[in-house]
């Protein structure tokens, strides 16, 4: 191996992650959030400069493929759900020279939707100055992003390999069983207080009697 | 009766409650925590490409200057590098084209760098319409990356009018 050649340029990092995606594979180098129907999911990115030179930079996401377990960008200008859900800010940013800031991605997840793996790119980009000849020449760094929506149940967000389960169902939401188990709780809770009012209700009514007759 | 209308409102606004409870969004508010990782993947900043000036039909072959990329993350994984053209269009009447497909990216030697290693794969391409994956690294390990000096080419079609021609040409990491 040669000696490690470093002449700067445009970085970008995983700076936050949400607890909930803490033990998912890869969630230190892409953006592995389970998207839930009406959610909204953020973390932070970092997006530095190595350079001796201010660099201007637009931050974005872009859409992408994974099949047969190889995964592609799409051109800009296509879009996918998840980049139709997608916003970072700021998106239009100058980084002084050896500095860096801090990129917040949010994903706000829409109601109902499909179960299904999205997949993308949050891309940070910087453009050289137009040449003479009009061409101007852009260099991109990206995360990857491989959010599996609702309730769907692949192995491919961790190991990143093909999905083979579709779900084709259209759901609510992936959390719906936990707001039907709440929503009985509070009718068992609502039973519960009727009845132990009637035993109360007695009772003070009895109380109230045995006074009265004194 | 008075009990039982007391009991009904109970109950009633028991059952009004738990609609309103379902109906109420989503909305996260998950915990984040700060990673303190400090390994990034980083692109170099592109070199002003000047493709000078010729004639149709002819070829051009510009170098694009180093292109390196640095992975510092250390965990393993895989990136690639693609690159895609828009096509290159001359706002002076008449107005006219020259499509990707007209264009080339070749890799040229690539050199590992930093101190893990990485299968590194170079693909020149022939066409730059889509996102074309131009160098691949997989089987990953620790700090590493690749230097190299692309050469675009742009074959100016017999058909090309004379004129002032403006383009992208997109290189991404990921």
């Amino acid at each position: 191996m040669a000696a490690t050649a470093d002449a700067g340029g445009l970085g970008i990092r995983i700076a936050q992650i949400p607890a909930s995606a803490e033990n998912t594979a890869n969630s230190r180098v892409y953006i592995v959030t389970r998207l839930l129907p009406g959610t909204s999911n953020s973390q932070r990115l970092e997006v530095s400069n190595s350079t001796d030179q201010p660099l201007n930079v637009t931050i974005y996401p872009g859409a992408a493929t994974n099949v047969g377990g190889v995964f592609n960008a799409l051109p800009i200008g296509q879009s996918n759900d998840l980049t139709s859900w997608t916003t970072v800010s700021p998106s239009v940013a100058t980084i002084p020279a050896h500095s860096y800031i801090s990129a917040l991605v949010t994903i706000d997840v829409p109601t109902p939707v499909t179960p299904s793996e999205q997949y993308g790119v949050i891309w940070a980009a910087t453009s050289s100055a137009q040449s003479a000849t009009g061409v101007t020449s852009v260099n991109r760094v990206g995360i990857r992003m491989y959010n599996p929506v609702g309730d769907y149940t692949a192995t491919t967000s961790a190991s990143l390999h093909t999905s083979t389960a579709a779900t084709t169902s259209v759901l609510s939401a992936g959390a719906d069983m936990q707001w039907l188990a709440i929503a009985v709780l509070f009718v068992a809770m609502g039973i519960f207080a009727i009845l132990h009012y009637r035993q109360w209700r007695k009772a003070v009514l009895k109380q109230q009697r045995k006074l009265l007759k004194r | 009766m008075r009990k039982s209308q007391r009991n009904l409102t109970a109950l009633f606004s028991a059952a009004l409650l738990v609609p309103l409870m379902v109906a109420t969004p989503v909305r996260a508010t998950d915990v984040t925590l700060d990673v303190d990782t400090p390994g990034t993947l980083t692109i170099s900043v592109p070199a002003t490409l000047d493709l000078g000036t010729a004639v149709s039909p002819s070829t051009i072959n510009v170098s694009m200057g180093l292109a390196t990329v640095t992975d510092t993350r250390d965990t393993g994984t895989a990136w690639f590098v693609a690159v895609i053209a828009s096509a290159l269009t001359n706002f002076d009447p008449p107005a006219n084209t020259i499509i990707p497909t007209y264009m080339e990216y070749a890799s040229g030697a690539i050199t590992p760098t930093g101190a893990g290693s990485a299968t590194l794969v170079e693909t020149d391409q022939s066409n730059l319409t889509g996102e074309v994956p131009v160098v691949t690294a997989s089987a990953v390990t620790g700090i590493q990356g690749a230097t190299w000096t692309p050469t675009f080419t742009l074959h100016i079609p017999a058909a090309a009018f004379n004129g002032h021609y403006t383009g992208t040409i997109t290189q991404s990491v990921a």
